[in-house]
């Protein structure tokens, strides 16, 4: 590899002209927006009372998803989204325990030497089962999606299309977290499961994990026949460009959160997609 | 609000959002969460309350600026978005052999790419690239001299680039 290869390959990775020029765009607008409201603070200051009813305003509307069991799911209002888009997003917060570092396995651990201040690594396994053998984790496994071939969700990794992979984030070569991502496909739904777990060097507080939504959000309780308490949020994207409706269910188990997005396919838009989602939830040892 | 006109910002963000995105591509390899750290990064640049002393210390300060954003973004690792298809999508190449060497470099250790971007891309000699990320030179050295090794055990793993790297000799 000669430095003009590192080079070449640099070179290719950019933004296009055109979505450069949109987020252009998209900065200079904010600063408008920034200035603007400069201009109109130093104008006239808000009423103490009207900043009041503000912040309850923000709250009332965070609660439209109420707190449940399994923890506080809260939506952010649209204009606090971090990413700065339009849509909406919410945080969840779990209830687990985390887990000590020396639980995970040798091999996790071997990982982390030699990586950066915070680094993260990406490894493509060929089940779930194959997953949390290499974290060295006993977490109990779904009867349904063991049986599902697998999906299209997962990610890319090394130019590969992999349904299930472990994500490892590090801080000072110590693991802090770790996420495995599987991605099933049913007959009339695909489902992307997600489990994370934190160890005990993990101080990062806040929410574990937030989400982006995209049409009519709500939320349902449900808890499985084996007393697990799962939040199921609903977010409606029919009327927005998706054209289907996506059921995120969110419950801890074995010291580990859960996530599981369900997706009904297109073609079978029918309300029983939920009935089916629960039947998943049943089915966790 | 800082010092810069509308006109500077935009005239900022032209000549150097390129190299913001790529150092953010190349520490947090997400896309969207790239972009994102595109417009932190700016936006601070446009809260400075002090102008820029030239065209090097602006450059300088959003290397640092970027690079200091990304760790931030990985430290609340939840707030990384899922890598999706369209990751890749937005990035073609040329040569299949460069995005696979564009996939090698993600899995260097951050500092080691880092340094190996600065000083082989941007062109910082070893001391300025010492500089830029708090460093000393000897220590930025070693990283580059490992970053190559590690490059040339993982290319010669790699079967069908593993030829090329033969007929260059590294």
């Amino acid at each position: 590899m000669e430095d003009k290869q590192l080079k070449q390959v640099f070179d290719q990775v950019k933004l296009s002209p055109e979505r450069e020029e949109a987020m252009l765009a998209d900065l200079l607008n904010k600063k408008k927006e920034v200035s603007g409201m400069k201009q109109a603070n130093n104008r006239r200051r808000l009423p103490a009372a009207a900043l009041v009813a503000a912040v309850l305003v923000v709250v009332l509307a965070g609660s439209a998803i109420a707190a449940g069991h399994f923890g506080r799911v809260n939506v952010v209002p649209k204009d606090q989204n971090i990413y700065g888009g339009a849509g909406s997003s919410y945080d969840i917060y779990g209830e687990y325990n985390q887990i000590p570092v020396e639980s995970l396995s040798e091999e996790v651990l071997a990982y982390g030497k030699g990586l950066g201040e915070y680094d993260v690594v990406d490894l493509p396994f060929a089940s779930w089962r194959e997953c949390t053998a290499f974290l060295g984790l006993d977490l109990g496994g779904n009867s349904i999606l063991e049986q599902l071939p697998q999906g299209e969700g997962g990610c890319y990794l090394d130019g590969e299309r992999v349904s299930n992979y472990v994500h490892v984030g590090y801080y000072e070569e110590t693991p802090v977290v770790a996420r495995i991502v599987s991605s099933y496909q049913g007959e009339r739904y695909s489902v992307d499961e997600e489990v994370t777990i934190r160890t005990e060097e993990n101080y990062i507080s806040g929410a574990d994990t937030r989400m982006d939504t995209y049409g009519k959000v709500t939320s349902e309780d449900y808890v499985t026949p084996s007393g697990m308490a799962v939040k199921i949020v609903i977010d409606d994207m029919r009327e927005a460009e998706f054209q289907t409706i996506r059921y995120i269910a969110h419950f801890s188990k074995d010291d580990a959160l859960y996530m599981l997005q369900f997706f009904p396919n297109i073609e079978s838009q029918s309300p029983g997609g939920l009935d089916e989602l629960k039947e998943i939830l049943d089915a966790y040892e | 609000m800082g010092v810069l006109t509308t006109e500077e910002v935009a005239s900022l963000y032209r000549r150097h959002a390129g190299m913001v995105y790529q150092i953010s591509l190349m520490l947090l390899k997400n896309a969207p969460d790239a972009e994102d750290t595109v417009q932190t990064v700016f936006r601070r640049a446009m809260e400075r309350e002090e102008p820029f002393d030239g065209p090097d210390h602006e450059r300088a300060w959003l290397i640092v600026t970027a690079r200091n954003e990304c760790k931030n973004q990985l430290r609340h690792w939840w707030r990384t978005k899922r890598a999706d298809v369209e990751t890749l999508d937005n990035l073609t190449w040329e040569q299949p052999g460069d995005g696979e060497l564009w996939e090698l470099i993600l899995t260097l250790p951050e500092h080691e790419k880092m340094a190996l971007y600065l000083h082989y891309y941007q062109g910082y000699s070893t001391g300025e690239t010492a500089d830029l990320m708090g460093k000393n030179p000897s220590t930025v050295r070693s990283w580059l001299c490992r970053a190559r090794r590690r490059l040339k055990d993982l290319l010669e793993e790699d079967g069908e680039y593993g030829g090329q790297t033969a007929e260059t000799g590294l």
